[in-house]
């Protein structure tokens, strides 16, 4: 085995390493966002030539070419890939604090309860006017980061022991997830025709009739989350060589944990509020990101920049069946074989 | 009582969910020396040298590190004056020898600076002390279980601190793999001037790669002092409840343990 050349790279201050690997596939999985780009730009019911493209983006187009190009299908593509980045690096987070693929926040559950309480909100506007002061669409992300908050704090109230056993955790997850579920449920037979069809439409997890205006929250926390992640990079390094050595190498394991469970419940909570729960891309992105970016533990930002390639994608597949289905759909037919495979892994290591 | 030690504690009593495992503890760790804290089971070894690196709170008492009382430290500047290396850590899948030992760098960095050439310096001497230079780019899974201990003394020396604690460095490993272990720990004392702690199972090899012997049962000390005063018939009967004949051996005159095994 040839050693890779290790080396790294120093600006003023700031240092970072380079391997080879993770600079190869940052180059591929960006070129890829860029195709991914150009084919949602270009592909719909309207043919739109590049000029005309060029001219809109400038601000000389047609009101109809800016109607199609930058409120539908930029608004799209950009608001499906801040929901991957921010789903693949919730479950990177999660992922790396827990030492187990198996515990993000779709798995768990966390998704399901940040819905049940969206829910809430969209089919008892009265309540959430009379408890948050807003109703409608605006008081969904307060909705939805109390449902997450609150399905957080439950599994980790039960299951955790010191530490976290990956059995008890998918079961006390599938557990949570029930219970988010059967409530969901119970909201949606007390509502009015009207509006459950509204909550089931968005339940089903579409980025069908998302705006130019959805773009601001997303990108807002997807910033302030990526900076934060930089900002704790070498904890949860550190952490995963387990709590004691992270801690005799002077990390404040709690505040770190706090923090990666904080952002992993924001992105959820703002994500879901958007486009309804989306299944498994929390979950899939970050393991896709170790093995692609030769990293051992998923790595937070990668994870986000795969998370953004893998809805783009799955959303675009979802565009070009014949049938319209919604994103979540296409994403669980993805996932869940995936699932399948990391447990039967899971179950031959610990055995092994 | 020692002048200017490593780690000091005084009157210390540790343990887990108000069940006290270490009572009353005093003890003062030599600098530049190896000292081994040996016992039987479940005696509080290590908890003792768990709580010299923080990771327990003690109930009642005060440990210095350095002449600094570790409870007023932050978690990086204990980090800088004391490594500890837990027993049986694990590492995740695929990461490798390298950045394993770069890992011992994290007390030093700022966040924005994961990387610089004196880390990457001072990763390739670590490597080199732990001989581990030509496997730097091999994931620890692939590797012996000797040579995976190494790579985790390899990230403690990175840490760069005066003293270091390894809890149980030899277990799981043959007993060649357990002297070469053991090897590397008395050139670090020897060569660097490290200060050592280590908790061992093994009395012969304790008694043999040891300075300064710390006996414990019950969760107090019972005897401490050189090996060659200290290992003897009657502390094994009264401290481990074990027969054994106790003799120098031959070529180094270092006590050498042989349990009588009656059948």
């Amino acid at each position: 085995m040839t050693p890779e050349p290790n080396s790294g790279l120093q600006l003023g201050p700031i240092g970072l390493p380079r391997r080879s690997t993770a600079v190869k596939a940052t180059i591929t999985t960006l070129g890829l966002l860029l195709l991914l780009t150009a084919i949602a730009l270009q592909r719909g019911e309207i043919d739109i030539p590049l000029s005309r493209m060029l001219d809109t983006f400038l601000g000389r187009g047609t009101r109809l070419d800016h109607l199609v190009l930058i409120d539908h299908r930029l608004a799209r593509l950009l608001v499906g890939a801040g929901i991957g980045c921010a789903l693949g690096i919730a479950g990177a987070l999660t992922q790396t604090i827990a030492r187990n693929p198996i515990a993000t926040p779709d798995i768990l559950g966390v998704t399901t309860g940040a819905s049940a309480f969206a829910v809430l909100v969209l089919v008892m506007p009265r309540l959430a006017e009379s408890t948050l002061g807003i109703s409608g669409r605006a008081a969904l992300i307060p909705g939805a980061f109390v449902g997450a908050f609150l399905t957080t704090a439950l599994i980790l109230g039960i299951s955790w022991r010191g530490g976290f056993d990956g059995y008890r955790l998918i079961l006390v997850g599938l557990g949570v997830n029930a219970l988010a579920l059967a409530f969901t449920t119970w909201l949606l037979t007390k509502a009015s025709i009207e509006e459950a069809a509204v909550a089931t439409r968005w339940l089903s997890g579409s980025l069908e009739g998302v705006t130019i205006t959805d773009i601001i929250p997303l990108f807002v926390t997807s910033l302030v989350i990526i900076f934060v992640c930089l900002f704790i990079s070498g904890d949860l390094g550190a952490l995963k060589l387990g709590r004691d050595v992270a801690k005799t190498l002077g990390v404040r394991t709690g505040r770190t944990e706090f923090i990666a469970l904080a952002l992993a419940v924001l992105a959820v909570a703002v994500t879901t509020a958007i486009a309804g729960p989306i299944a498994f891309v929390a979950f899939v992105a970050p393991q896709a990101a170790m093995r692609v970016f030769g990293s051992a533990g998923p790595p937070p930002i990668a994870s986000g920049l795969l998370g953004a390639v893998l809805l783009v994608s799955a959303d675009l597949f979802a565009m070009s069946l014949p049938v319209t289905l919604p994103v979540g759909v296409i994403t669980a037919i993805f996932g869940a074989p995936f699932l399948l495979y990391i447990l039967r892994h899971q179950h031959r290591r610990t055995r092994a | 009582m020692l002048k200017n030690p490593a780690i000091d504690l005084r009157n210390v009593s540790a343990g887990y969910h108000h069940r006290e495992v270490l009572r009353n503890v005093d003890l003062q760790i030599p600098r530049s020396h190896i000292t081994t804290i040996i016992g039987p089971n479940g005696c509080g070894k290590s908890t003792l040298l768990r709580t010299m690196g923080k990771l327990i709170t003690p109930t009642t008492g005060e440990i210095h590190v350095n002449n600094r009382a570790i409870r007023a430290m932050k978690p990086r500047a204990l980090a800088k004056n004391l490594a500890l290396l837990p027993q049986s850590p694990s590492a995740p899948e695929g990461l490798t020898v390298r950045d394993l030992a770069s890992r011992g760098r994290q007390p030093h960095r700022p966040w924005y600076r994961q990387w610089s050439p004196e880390d990457d310096e001072i990763i390739n001497q670590a490597l080199a002390a732990t001989r581990l230079t030509d496997l730097a780019d091999r994931p620890l899974d692939e590797l012996s279980g000797g040579q995976r201990q190494r790579a985790w003394v390899a990230m403690v020396l990175t840490q760069e601190t005066p003293t270091i604690l390894l809890d149980e460095p030899t277990t799981h490993l043959d007993l060649a793999h357990s002297v070469e272990v053991l090897e590397l720990v008395t050139r670090l004392c020897l060569d660097r001037g490290k200060t050592i702690v280590m908790v061992l199972h093994d009395l012969g090899l304790a008694a043999r790669f040891s300075h300064n012997l710390v006996v414990t049962k019950e969760g107090r000390i019972v005897a401490e002092g050189k090996p060659s005063d200290l290992v003897n018939a009657p502390l094994l009967e009264e401290v481990f409840g074990l027969e054994a004949h106790v003799f120098d051996d031959p070529f180094d005159a270092l006590p050498t343990v042989v349990p009588a095994g009656h059948v």
